[in-house]
């Protein structure tokens, strides 16, 4: 949590948008006006459960104009790390959560002749805000939209209503899916490419670009990769002398916040930067998207959000 | 990695330049050149790909040596050699718009001249990584007026008479982006009419 302090808010409503998805409508719990935000802003949700307690990053998907509400949409993950189950079994509608204030790492580039935007599943979410903007704004877009099948394209009316024929949907039942290098074929310049989905849909896009000779400054991507489930270890904090178990389920960062501490982050996704810290001794498995890899290699850095430790014991110089 | 920087040690915010390098990532590599800039693109030509697909423009008759010859016998998808730099800027304008995401753009010679091109460029959507520049021949400077916003091309001395409020003004290390210009300041604000001496700094 840097800096700012989190907000409570209060769950004014829960939607079933899909079997596995729901939508939060959350409003300040004072009654006060929430923090603006730009299109492709995300918050962190901090949920305090029984055992404990989680923070995940959701994309914030109503109008950047309404500072009354904030809407998320969350996905149950069955196999996660509890987060998004907690969301779906624990939390009813008048209860109070946390939200930090509006990060964005996934802005509109408001210098673009054309925007292309390729969502997969629940990455639809941060677009969801975005078009608010892009129409706003008469902008020139395309809404790239794929989903598993007819039942899982959540918010699919919506999409409809706000884009008319510039939405283009891909159920993929029926067999169909995007086609990067189509897509960003023969594009004018001045045309900037946004994709969130899963991993391998935002490697597609990336390839397709690189391929087509795009400037990496066209491409942006967001994945809300969740951190990696592995095998608990020890972290010793050099500076504080602090020694503290990393469980299966948590991440480096996640155990530090339960022991009290407050180390910068942002994303929680391994690719702000936010959380770099250096390694003293130990070796890493790296699952961020930040350092280089020749630092990488070199196992003097990681980024606490989402890297573990290969040996049993680290130390941070934290 | 950009082929020109910005250094910011205190005021001085003068680019560096360095001689053009080919993108080997683009698909399209348009380039752009006035006078002595022909021998940077003749350079930059050859260390295309040989596959590159690559259109030239040219503007003869200014400053410095006629390099269309050269260029004219380069194997390029396209070569025009243009006499008026708004005719050529117009030029690059239309295949700009035509062009397609993959394009780079180079442009070589003067420093007036390259901001001028580099703009076409920025006003088509380019961003800064796509847009090369190389400064050749003249060091003369193109310059603005902070206090008329007149604008001067090819000014080669460290101090000038501005055309457009008469002020003797001394040209700044502090080169507008925006304006594609050096900034000039009135040099004898304190004691009018006192000058110090007149040197051709930038040739
Ligand atoms: S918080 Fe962004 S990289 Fe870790």
């Amino acid at each position: 949590m840097t800096g700012q302090a989190n907000i409570p808010v209060r769950v004014a409503r829960i939607e079933q948008i899909t079997p596995m998805i729901r939508r939060f409508t959350l409003e300040r719990s004072d009654g006060g006006t929430l923090p603006g935000f730009s299109g492709g802003s995300h918050v962190v949700v901090t949920m305090r459960g029984e055992e404990r307690t989680h923070h995940n990053p959701y994309s914030l998907m109503g109008s950047p104009d309404d500072k009354q509400r904030y809407q998320i949409s969350v996905r149950r993950d069955d196999d996660g790390r509890g987060g998004s189950l907690f969301m779906h079994q624990k939390v009813a509608e008048g209860d109070t959560l946390e939200v930090s204030p509006p990060t964005n790492l996934f802005a509109l580039n408001p210098l673009a002749e054309r925007h292309i935007l390729i969502a997969g599943g629940i990455g639809i979410t941060p677009f969801m805000a975005q078009l608010h903007e892009l129409r706003r704004a008469g902008a020139d877009y395309q809404m790239h939209y794929a989903f598993r099948d007819q039942e899982n394209a959540a918010f699919r009316d919506e999409l409809e209503a706000a884009c008319g024929d510039r939405l283009t949907a891909y159920d993929g039942s029926a067999g169909q899916f995007v086609q990067p290098a189509q897509l960003l074929g023969e594009q004018p310049l001045g045309t900037h490419v946004y994709v969130c989905g899963p991993k391998g849909m935002i490697e597609a896009v990336n390839e397709a670009a690189f391929e087509l000779g795009w400037a990496d400054s066209h491409v942006h991507w967001e994945e809300f990769a969740a951190p990696p489930v592995g095998k608990p270890f020890r972290v010793v904090l050099q500076k504080s002398g602090m020694e503290i178990t990393v469980p299966g389920a948590s991440s480096v960062l996640e155990a530090l916040e339960d022991a009290g501490l407050q180390p910068n982050c942002l994303c929680r996704g391994g690719v702000c930067g936010e959380c770099e810290t250096a390694v003293v001794e130990g070796e890493i498995e790296h699952n961020d998207h930040f350092l280089p890899d020749d630092v990488k290699q070199s196992n003097s850095r990681m980024m606490i959000c989402v890297s573990r430790a290969r040996s049993e014991r680290v130390v941070l110089d934290l | 990695m950009p082929i020109y920087e910005f250094p910011e040690d205190g005021i001085r915010s003068r680019p560096i330049y360095r001689p053009l390098q080919p993108d080997v990532a683009a698909r399209f590599h348009l380039m752009v050149a006035e006078g002595a800039g022909a021998e940077a693109l003749a350079r930059l030509h050859d260390k295309l790909p040989d596959e590159a697909s690559c259109s030239i423009h040219y503007l003869a008759g200014s400053d410095g040596p006629d390099g269309s010859d050269r260029l004219m016998q380069l194997d390029c998808q396209q070569t025009r050699i243009h006499f008026d730099d708004a005719q050529l800027a117009d030029a690059l304008r239309r295949e700009l718009e035509n062009a397609s995401m993959g394009t780079r753009l180079y442009v070589a010679g003067g420093e007036g001249f390259i901001w001028r091109m580099a703009a076409v460029g920025a006003s088509c959507g380019m961003s800064e990584e796509e847009v090369h520049v190389e400064r050749c021949g003249s060091l003369a400077r193109p310059a603005q007026c902070v206090h008329c916003k007149t604008r001067v091309e090819g000014v080669t001395t460290n101090i000038y008479e501005c055309p457009g409020c008469g002020l003797h003004v001394t040209v700044r290390d502090h080169f507008s982006r925006r304006h594609g210009a050096y900034q000039s300041v009135r040099v004898d604000a304190e004691a009018p009419g006192e000058l110090p001496p007149i040197e051709e700094t930038y040739r």
